[in-house]
């Protein structure tokens, strides 16, 4: 519960401008306003992330310049979509910026290198709540010929990169990120269908995302080594607690990420079927890194955590809150996918 | 219909019966449930009645969600028989070393049975795919908690990537069939004429995840490296039940999505069947004995697969049997490689051999549940062999010989159990023990 590091009381204020500024981006009635709301929550989020350590303020600048130039970007486009010079290219101008925003290929180099330095807390700031305002206006775009050639060309590269690129690794962090870029991919994707659509995906997302995050954080686990520092019966527990969560967010059946692939599935399989083929090819090579999630919290703790001479269970709110969000809502949801 | 055909059907059924109230007679005493197991032979042999008579119209559809046909009951029942077989031989596990230890291995069991139950009466594609992947969980979970080897690591991601990786474009198929029929029930596809326009593609993705559920020669990798490495109770359910939820949904398929594949169909199987012939020639090199039954599985289920695939209906019945018939015969067998392995701790066939002269009785149940594999009559095994050995040369002549081959795989079979049984190496054995 004291996850969101309560560094000091501004945590909150910052917090309620993040939400305030995609507030703004959502409800204005502009486009200034959704630029404006773009910045006020980049605001928010910049003075979040940067923490106390010497990489994250690292991450920060980095996640900085990179932001900064795309909401130039966008502000651009804006005005020449408005009426200025460059009338014919400035829908790529806007699309070019939102895929900068997102992490998408070919912009999705700054993705690993910012997230894996940075605090969990930040992690899911960037990766669920920084999401919302490029989507929503690439909802609202309507994106066809040449333009929604590109966009589906750079998704799908984009899903191999974030297939490819968590294999072998050992940060959970870095791992996270990859794993982020290729959901963004399907978030993007289902946007098009529809925002609300895209909002039950980022629902599950995030609850899933939090769930694995702050389990993470609160056994203090950032890479594979710190694994060996599950050294008591109760923490071996909800470590094997916390390994569902990497199956859950591969997609596998029964748990609730399996919902994740389902629905995306069933929303864009009649306008884009390339898209699905191509990205469900991906996310095979991505359950490797994700079994890779799995195994290493159940199978590589101290004193043999897999094998029979493993103590008995022990109860904890990480295994309860991981079994609310990956197995109770499994089916329940699978089955729900049809009401949307 | 022609008559001659109908007393075939009934003449041949008629000899499935006996031998299967033969074969179970040993397993009486093996897993000493007897009114249990008396209750399943009833239970089949009215099944198996029933799929003879020719009243193959007969669905059960209690609501949309649910759908039992003569298949799915005795699917079931071979799900329940494997899962108490699986609880009996796995006492060894249950309490060791201490009680507490080893809690939730009958739920890890329960819970790979639950899907495998539910996965055989559904009334639907999609809760089918649903059930098809939920039972690989368990799987992985029992393989990598409850396994006694270190290699079981490797084998549960081969088991995970094979399986989950191709049943992914089955859930991209079965999503286009929802998309363009409206709905996944399996009542309105049987009704309507939707499958006549799909495109003969559609059905490589929807092949590809059973063939390597199954397994076939090419996608097979994972099953000897799982069977190798479950723990006892495990490799019982998945050789017993797992692997016939490929069957299945091959049956399913093909009844359900009409899709003509007359001239694939004869490519298909003949790499089937010389992937069964080169399974069960690699069977008869290895010295693991839990390898050697892994291997035999594949060609096994290499000819259930051509015998569905072939469309013939006496052969489905025929691979039906088959299926029932490896389904409790090679859990059997696996359990007495567990016990072998319990005496010399050893899984290799030279460190066990010559247990004729120390266990007469162990090495007659070896001896009946090798044979009862190898097909010999009169077990069920081996008439649905001779059926379907018949159904495959009607496809194309040609198939008898890789399928005379295959007996081959009685041979290494015959192989093995000479190897285990030697007598006379024992006899030197015990001269220099004992100093003579």
């Amino acid at each position: 519960m004291i996850f969101f590091a309560f560094r000091s009381y501004t945590t909150f204020l910052f917090l309620f401008l993040t939400v305030f500024g995609v507030f703004l981006a959502l409800e204005g009635e502009s486009m200034f306003s959704v630029w404006m709301g773009m910045e006020v929550s980049f605001l928010g989020v910049l003075f979040l992330i940067s923490g106390e350590t010497e990489e994250e303020v690292e991450s920060t600048m980095k996640y900085f310049i990179i932001q900064v130039i795309s909401s130039h970007l966008f502000l651009l486009s804006i005005l020449s979509i408005a009426g200025g010079w460059w009338v014919l290219e400035s829908p790529y101008f806007m699309v070019v910026s939102l895929l900068i925003k997102l992490g998408v290929f070919p912009f999705h180099f700054w993705v690993p290198s910012v997230i894996s330095q940075m605090s969990y807390f930040s992690l899911i700031l960037i990766s669920v709540v920084q999401k919302m305002i490029p989507i929503w206006v690439f909802s609202n775009l309507s994106l066809e010929g040449s333009l929604l050639w590109l966009v589906e060309i750079a998704l799908i590269l984009s899903a191999f990169v974030g297939a490819v690129g968590g294999l072998g690794v050992l940060h959970f962090r870095t791992i996270l990120s990859y794993s982020s870029i290729s959901h963004t991919c399907f978030m993007v994707v289902v946007s098009f269908y529809s925002f609300k659509a895209f909002i039950v995906y980022l629902a599950v997302y995030f609850f899933l995302n939090l769930g694995l995050v702050s389990s993470l954080w609160s056994m203090k686990i950032y890479t594979v080594s710190d694994l060996q520092k599950v050294s008591n019966i109760s923490s071996e527990s909800v470590t094997q607690a916390i390994s569902f969560y990497g199956l859950s967010l591969a997609g596998m059946p029964p748990f609730t990420g399996f919902f994740l692939k389902f629905f995306f599935l069933v929303l864009s399989w009649n306008e884009f079927p390339l898209m699905c083929v191509f990205f469900l090819m991906f996310s095979i090579i991505s359950l490797y890194y994700y079994f890779f999630i799995f195994s290493a919290l159940s199978v590589f703790s101290l004193f043999g955590g897999m094998s029979f001479r493993s103590k008995p269970f022990y109860w904890s709110w990480t295994f309860t809150i991981s079994v609310v969000f990956n197995i109770l809502p499994g089916f329940m949801l699978f089955m729900a996918v049809g009401i949307v | 219909m022609v008559k001659g055909d109908e007393w075939m059907r009934f003449l041949s059924v008629w000899f499935f019966i006996t031998p299967f109230l033969l074969l179970s007679c040993y397993s009486v005493y093996f897993s000493s449930m007897g009114f249990f197991w008396g209750l399943c032979c009833s239970f089949v042999l009215f099944i198996l009645l029933v799929m003879s008579s020719g009243m193959s119209f007969f669905f059960l559809i209690p609501n949309s969600w649910v759908m039992m046909d003569d298949l799915s009951f005795l699917m079931e029942v071979l799900v329940l028989l494997v899962f108490v077989l699986s609880v009996a031989c796995s006492v060894k596990d249950l309490s060791f070393p201490l009680k507490e230890t080893s809690k939730g291995l009958d739920s890890g069991l329960a819970l790979i049975s639950l899907p495998c139950v539910l996965f055989f009466c559904v009334g639907g594609w999609m809760p089918f795919y649903f059930f098809f992947e939920f039972s690989l969980i368990p799987t992985l979970w029992m393989i990598l908690k409850w396994g006694y080897q270190p290699e079981r690591l490797q084998a549960g991601m081969f088991l995970l990537m094979y399986t989950a990786g191709a049943s992914l474009p089955l859930l991209m198929c079965l999503v286009f069939v929802l998309l363009v029929v409206g709905s996944d029930s399996f009542i309105l596809m049987e009704l309507s004429d939707t499958g006549y326009w799909f495109s003969r593609w559609l059905l490589v993705p929807v092949l590809l995840a059973f063939f390597v559920k199954l397994p076939i020669y090419g996608f097979h990798v994972w099953l000897p490296k799982a069977h190798v490495e479950a723990p006892l109770a495990g490799s019982m359910v998945l050789a017993g039940v797992l692997l016939k939820l490929g069957g299945f949904g091959l049956i399913r398929v093909l009844g359900l999505l009409k899709v003509i594949l007359s001239e694939e169909a004869l490519l298909l199987c003949s790499l089937i069947i010389w992937g069964g012939l080169l399974s069960s020639l690699i069977s008869a090199t290895q010295h693991d004995i839990k390898s050697i039954i892994a291997y035999s599985s594949v060609s096994h289920m290499s000819l259930v697969a051509v015998s569905i695939l072939s469309c013939y209906p006496l052969a489905k019945l025929a691979g039906v049997c088959m299926m029932f018939a490896h389904g409790v015969c090679s859990p059997c067998m696996f359990a007495l490689a567990a016990s072998s392995y319990d005496w010399s701790q050893s899984r290799s066939i030279s460190m066990n051999k010559s247990i004729l002269r120390l266990f007469p009785w162990f090495s007659f149940y070896w001896f009946s549940f090798i044979v009862a594999n190898m097909s010999c009559p009169p077990s069920l095994n081996f008439f649905s062999e001779v059926v379907m050995f018949s159904s495959i040369k009607s496809i194309g002549f040609v198939f008898i010989l890789p399928l005379g081959l295959l007996c081959e795989f009685y041979l290494c079979l015959l192989y093995f159990f000479m190897r285990f049984f030697e007598p006379w190496w024992g006899v030197i054995f015990f001269k220099i023990v004992s100093g003579y």
